[in-house]
């Protein structure tokens, strides 16, 4: 996979005190937490069961997460409704849908260490405002909330309740510039085991007679891709690119061009694919819970933006998508 | 705890919660025991359905492959919440009994009601070829191809059943290159929550 990875740590290392200096004491606090939540969601086991709530559908869920010198393994399955599940380890993502009998597995990337979110070289506060407060109880544990307020209209803000001793998200709220939730999780039950068995991490649902979408296939060279590449023409302020592929995806026989632009704790993704006479377009929006999706024909090929943004950051970054 | 609150619980737990229910329900059993317990119930009463007899809550859903041959392994039921707690521990009983022993019921009549798996371990990324097959008995995850078209056009709003395949594959891609900051927040709950039966 040919990627371009824009963050530099040491880079990061060696600013960040002069711009943390900008922070104000709370900001610099809910920023500690932040890091905290980043580093537990890595290095910690934990096996909890939380709610996910999105306008009025309501779903309870479990997952199980290890982390070990081998790399982490994750599994996380609804426990009401369809018994969907999601299975990640260091390799891959395998996503079981038994509703439509398909199976979608994708590659993993690794996840660094080297915590990337609100780095002060990204100018964080220009676009959030951070601050921290005593939180109530969750799951029976103590938390403490964190706000992150979103200064502009092109993305969402979080209202984050974090474990007052290990860090962990237990509670989250993914808000609109009214602080009105559009997502909400919220755990009912977690524990921090100092050992997780290998058959927790394994599916308790089969996938055979299930259409399977794998990107196990080779990956494409920039010179297949029949064009000189595509630029994006707009963004909201603070948004840069952090990651380029040219892959398959799960359910593409042919490369998709991929590109990957974040603020910090925002992400969208800009998909370019080159469309044949068997696929159905998308013209126009599409959205699964927070997550909105806009996509447009440019000539022979299908432009799709996906992100955890509002609707109108999408179009935007859609419309602006041309060929070099 | 009131009647109400446990019939709101119980909708909750089938998936047929008001939509003003929501936001208190959820404070409701972050902070009343007995609505816990009863939710902790509720949810080792559908473990038990999903074939899981004699497995504790908290260690979850057996593994496919140590299930045992003919579990059945993807039910879905709303009875649960009909018949009751009561009447849910014991449509679980018969189910975990049927298990046990081994006795397939082959609907036979209607395409896909039963359907050959295989595990899908942890370390598995294509079908395998042969190996341990069972019979998996898919009461509700039936459905006939207008069905599932119809399904994966509900899962993403406003899409072709086409476009919405080629939207998952995107959605765990985008997932896999979030900023540290989103990753803690869960964002395969997303995929796991949709199961096309609305949006």
């Amino acid at each position: 996979m040919k990627r371009v990875t824009r963050f530099i740590a040491g880079l990061s290392l060696a600013l960040s005190p002069l711009c943390a200096a900008a922070l104000t004491p709370t900001e610099e606090s809910a920023q500690r937490w932040l890091e905290k939540m980043a580093e537990a969601f890595q290095t910690l086991n934990y096996d909890g069961t939380f709610v996910y709530r999105n306008g009025d559908r309501m779903e309870s869920m479990r997952i199980i997460h290890r982390a070990s010198p081998d790399g982490e393994r994750e599994r996380m399955f609804s426990l009401t409704g369809a018994a969907r599940e999601v299975l990640r380890d260091r390799d891959k993502v395998t996503c079981i849908l038994p509703d439509d009998r398909s199976v979608v597995v994708a590659k993993s990337r690794p996840r660094s260490v080297a915590l990337h979110i609100f780095d002060p070289r990204d100018g964080f506060a220009k676009f959030y405002r951070l601050s921290a407060h005593p939180g109530e109880r969750v799951a029976g544990r103590e938390t403490a909330l964190v706000s992150v307020q979103p200064l502009d209209e092109f993305r969402y803000g979080y209202r984050l309740w974090l474990d007052r001793v290990s860090g962990l998200l237990l509670k989250s709220e993914l808000v609109n510039q009214a602080g009105g939730a559009l997502e909400q999780i919220v755990y009912t039950q977690i524990r921090m085991p100092a050992h997780i068995p290998d058959s927790l991490l394994e599916p308790a649902i089969s996938g055979e007679g299930f259409t399977w979408y794998t990107d196990d296939r080779a990956t494409g060279k920039r010179a297949d891709a029949g064009n000189d590449g595509w630029t994006v023409g707009w963004l909201p302020e603070g948004f840069r690119m952090s990651d380029w592929a040219y892959d398959p995806t799960g359910s593409s026989r042919t490369p998709v061009e991929h590109l990957v632009y974040t603020d910090g704790l925002a992400s969208l993704s800009v998909f370019i694919e080159r469309l044949d006479d068997a696929k159905e377009r998308l013209d126009g929006h599409s959205s699964m819970g927070a997550i909105n999706v806009f996509g447009r024909v440019a000539g022979d090929f299908q432009v799709t933006v996906v992100g955890e943004v509002p609707e109108a950051t999408v179009e935007r970054v859609g419309l602006s998508v041309t060929p070099r | 705890m009131s009647e109400e609150k446990h019939e709101a619980l119980s909708a909750f737990i089938d998936g047929e919660v008001r939509d003003d229910d929501g936001p208190s329900l959820l404070d409701d059993v972050l902070v009343d025991d007995s609505l816990s317990r009863r939710w902790i119930t509720y949810h080792l009463i559908g473990d038990v359905i999903r074939q899981n007899a004699g497995a504790r809550a908290e260690d979850g859903p057996a593994p496919a492959n140590a299930a045992g041959r003919g579990s059945v392994s993807v039910i879905r039921s709303r009875r649960t919440a009909v018949l009751g707690p009561i009447g849910g521990l014991a449509l679980a009983a018969s189910v975990a009994l049927v298990a046990i022993l081994g006795i397939y019921t082959l609907s036979g009549g209607e395409r896909g009601a039963v359907v050959q798996t295989a595990a899908v371990g942890a370390g598995a990324a294509q079908v395998p070829k042969s190996g341990p097959r069972e019979r998996t008995v898919a009461r509700t995850q039936v459905r006939t191809p207008a069905q599932l078209a119809e399904l994966a056009r509900l899962t993403w709003k406003d899409a072709a059943p086409g476009v919405a395949t080629r939207l998952n594959g995107y959605l765990v891609t985008h997932n896999e290159y979030l900023a540290n900051g989103m990753r803690g927040m869960h964002p395969y709950a997303r995929i796991v929550a949709y199961d096309g039966q609305g949006n």
